[in-house]
């Protein structure tokens, strides 16, 4: 009784449903942009083709998404069976990004050539990824994505460097696949047999590789590293480039 | 666009008048061969104070593109500045130099934008540019010549006050096996007939774009040379 | 007596304590919603041989307190398409406002109403993405079913980042952990789609819904499902879940106030 009578005066009193200036810290906003959809992507070329691979399946934390999402995409051909086109682009980490990516350099391409006449030069669209990527260089749209065609490969951060490459491993199994790539494509720490003692040893010359050679390497990256990492899995989506056009085969990987 | 203006028989005034004021402006030749082209122009000194140095009337796009020009020399002044900036903005994009081709359509895009505005059109010209362009360049299509405004591919071509009179000689003198110095010749003696003054390494200039070296604009040496060459020719 | 009206009916504060103003902060940088108020949980989808199923159940919760227990999650589009909706409740109110229009501005044109639920997937993919964009996101994780342009059954994701992905069966939110392990084992990769009946489906959902009311806190045993197939939608939104047993309650040990 005593409380209610003396009762505090009515400055601090009184609750407004308005609202009141506060010194309460600002609250950011907890809503973040990305998460990551796990799976790996590699490509390796050879004097007269190139290989892009990817496996298909798309995580969210320790769930499964889907068991087969395709993350290696034809650009500049047929919108339903990727018919005409000669640049083939995979993207890994974050796959809304991804897609928005595809469909972004898809009509680029496709208005280069209505626009000047001739289909773009892998070059130039490498140049022009590069572009679009460090457009975008305050809200970067993933993490590693990667690409290529007709023989030439190129790589990419997710604000648009990139570097043409013999060999590229990239997404959640890079670290497993990229020390197989190094041993096996560019012979480090291979040496000739009997070529010496100690420094005089002679390093295994890198030579281009066949195609049979490379395609066999991919399956080998791919089903090791399926063996090591929960992201990678269900299906191994393998197109090659050559001369001739492009070919696209699905293989089984382990679903576990 | 030029809906405004059509009076009758479907002619479009607006853009008649700028034609004949490209028949006034001074004569510009080009010759396209298979090793390059060559652009040339008639300098028209007026005056003996004007420091004849000082008329440009051929000016580099790129590195690969140059261009003739013939009529107001303000108005081109816009559309090689929109070539300029089109051709750098393709080369950041793409890492290749814009095509001849291209370069014109560019042009064509900004000299057709007078009229009325659309909708969502932004600010328009309230008139067509009065000038006339001789584009010359050299891409992976071989060395190309195209006119402003119809971007029909020419062999030779000739725009100005003389340009009737250019036309018909090219016509009669042009073949395909022409040597890089022959259409050197040809521009300058066709020049030579159209023009009032007498003709000489001052009062006209030459530019060529190969392959090799690209676009490239007559010296005063280079100049020289080309004109005693004409000389000796006749 | 207290002789300040505004203040009456209040929480006391010599009691409770000043009032907590700081949600309602009027300085700082501008926010969009950083997470949902209203939410329904989890949807599940199946595709059968000539058709598509869908369900979810009619709960909206406020955080843990059950706030609306009728609210119906599933909206129809068109003729022959269904989405489903998880996440925020006042977001799915917009979408569906959207669609509405959509659908109405599709039907006054020449053609009428041709998009199938393989356009509409696209769509809101795309508002989605585009609103995760502007940092501004619709806070939903949707199925959408119904055909695509060949007339086959559709059945596709869409969440409030822009991520999309499909499948025979599908399920979102809590869904993903229980409703998914006993869809794969009922219908597993191998079994193709023409195999699997309407009825086969429709069960396998009813008791993917019952086990997501026995584990899952923020559901309900009112549920909506939606069957399409070519004949259209047979939509029913006032269902209970049946044959409930509860004795596996009796056996579960080891937490909570009871440790032996």
């Amino acid at each position: 009784m005593t409380m209610l009578l003396n009762h505090a005066s009515h400055g601090d009193g009184i609750g407004y449903s308005f609202a009141q200036p506060t010194a309460a810290p600002v609250q950011q906003h907890s809503f973040y942009p990305y998460t990551d959809n796990g799976g790996s992507t590699l490509g390796i070329t050879g004097s007269d083709f190139a290989i892009l691979a990817g496996d298909t399946r798309s995580t969210s934390g320790y769930n499964i998404n889907s068991r087969m999402a395709p993350k290696v995409f034809k650009i500049g051909g047929d919108d339903e069976t990727g018919e005409g086109a000669q640049i083939v682009l995979s993207v890994v980490g974050f796959a809304a990004d991804g897609n928005a990516l595809k469909e972004r350099l898809d009509n680029i391409v496709k208005m280069y050539k209505y626009k000047h006449g001739k289909p773009m030069s892998v070059s130039a669209c490498a140049q022009r990824l590069s572009t679009i990527l460090y457009e975008k260089r305050f809200f970067p749209i993933t993490y590693t994505r990667f690409w290529e065609g007709k023989g030439a490969l190129y790589s990419y951060d997710p604000v648009g460097s990139y570097e043409r490459e013999q060999c590229r491993a990239a997404g959640a199994a890079s670290s497993l696949i990229t020390p197989f790539l190094d041993n096996q494509v560019n012979f480090k720490n291979q040496y000739v047999p009997g070529s010496g003692e100690g420094h005089a040893l002679e390093p295994k010359k890198a030579e281009p590789l066949s195609r049979s050679t490379a395609e066999g390497l991919v399956r080998d990256a791919f089903t090791s590293a399926v063996e090591r990492h929960i992201e990678v899995g269900d299906y191994l989506q393998l197109v090659t480039i050559t001369k001739d056009g492009i070919e696209e085969a699905f293989q089984p990987l382990k679903k576990d | 666009m030029f809906i405004a203006r059509s009076e009758y028989e479907g002619r479009l005034f607006q853009v008649e008048y700028s034609l004949e004021a490209i028949k006034l402006g001074s004569t510009a030749i080009g010759v396209a061969t298979s090793e390059g082209v060559i652009l040339g122009v008639e300098k028209r000194v007026t005056s003996t104070l004007l420091e004849a140095s000082s008329v440009e009337k051929i000016v580099e796009i790129d590195q690969h593109i140059g261009c003739a020009m013939s009529g107001l020399q303000a108005d081109a002044r816009n559309l090689v500045e929109h070539a300029r900036v089109e051709c750098q903005n393709h080369a950041f994009h793409y890492a290749e130099p814009l095509r001849v081709e291209s370069t014109t359509q560019a042009i064509c895009d900004l000299a057709l934008r007078f009229g009325e505005s659309g909708d969502d059109e932004e600010s328009v010209m309230s008139r067509p540019f009065g000038v006339a362009l001789l584009i010359a360049g050299c891409d992976e299509d071989g060395p190309q010549l195209y006119p402003s405004g119809t971007f029909y591919r020419y062999d030779a071509k000739a725009i100005g006050s003389g340009s009737e009179g250019a036309q018909a000689e090219l016509q009669n003198e042009y073949h395909r096996s022409l040597t890089l110095p022959e259409a050197e010749t040809l521009v300058l003696k066709t020049l030579k007939q159209v023009m009032e003054e007498k003709l000489d390494s001052k009062n006209v200039q030459l530019a060529s774009v190969t392959k090799e070296k690209g676009f490239r604009i007559y010296n005063d040496e280079d100049m020289g040379r080309a004109v005693a060459q004409l000389g000796g020719n006749q | 007596m207290d002789h300040f009206p505004g203040t009456w009916g209040r929480p006391r504060n010599d009691v409770y304590g000043a009032y907590d103003h700081s949600y309602l902060h009027t300085t700082g940088p501008k926010t969009h919603t950083s997470s949902p108020a209203v939410t329904g949980t989890s949807v599940i989808g199946v595709k059968f041989n000539g058709g598509v199923v869908l369900a979810t159940d009619n709960l909206a919760s406020y955080g843990s307190l059950a706030r609306f227990t009728d609210v119906k999650r599933l909206r129809t589009f068109g003729e022959n398409a269904v989405v489903g909706f998880g996440g925020d409740v006042s977001d799915m109110q917009y979408i569906d406002r959207l669609l509405e229009s959509m659908d109405i501005r599709e039907n006054y044109s020449s053609h009428g109403n041709m998009l199938n639920a393989k356009n509409l997937h696209t769509y809101l993919a795309k508002v989605f993405y585009k609103r995760r964009s502007e940092f501004n996101p619709l806070w939903n994780h949707v199925l959408v079913a119904g055909f695509d342009g060949e007339g086959k059954p559709f059945l596709s994701s869409a969440d409030l980042l822009g991520t999309t992905f499909s499948g025979p069966h599908l399920a979102t939110g809590f869904g993903a952990h229980l409703a998914v392990p006993i869809l794969r084992r009922l219908f597993p990769e191998e079994r193709p789609i023409e195999d699997i009946s309407k009825e086969e489906a429709v069960s396998a959902l009813k008791d993917c819904l019952k086990v997501l009311f026995y584990r899952d806190a923020r559901s309900i045993d009112k549920y909506s499902i939606a069957v399409i197939t070519k004949d259209g939608i047979d939509l029913k939104e006032d269902e209970q879940i049946e044959n409930q047993s509860w004795a596996f309650a009796e056996r579960i040990k080891g937490y909570g106030a009871q440790t032996k």
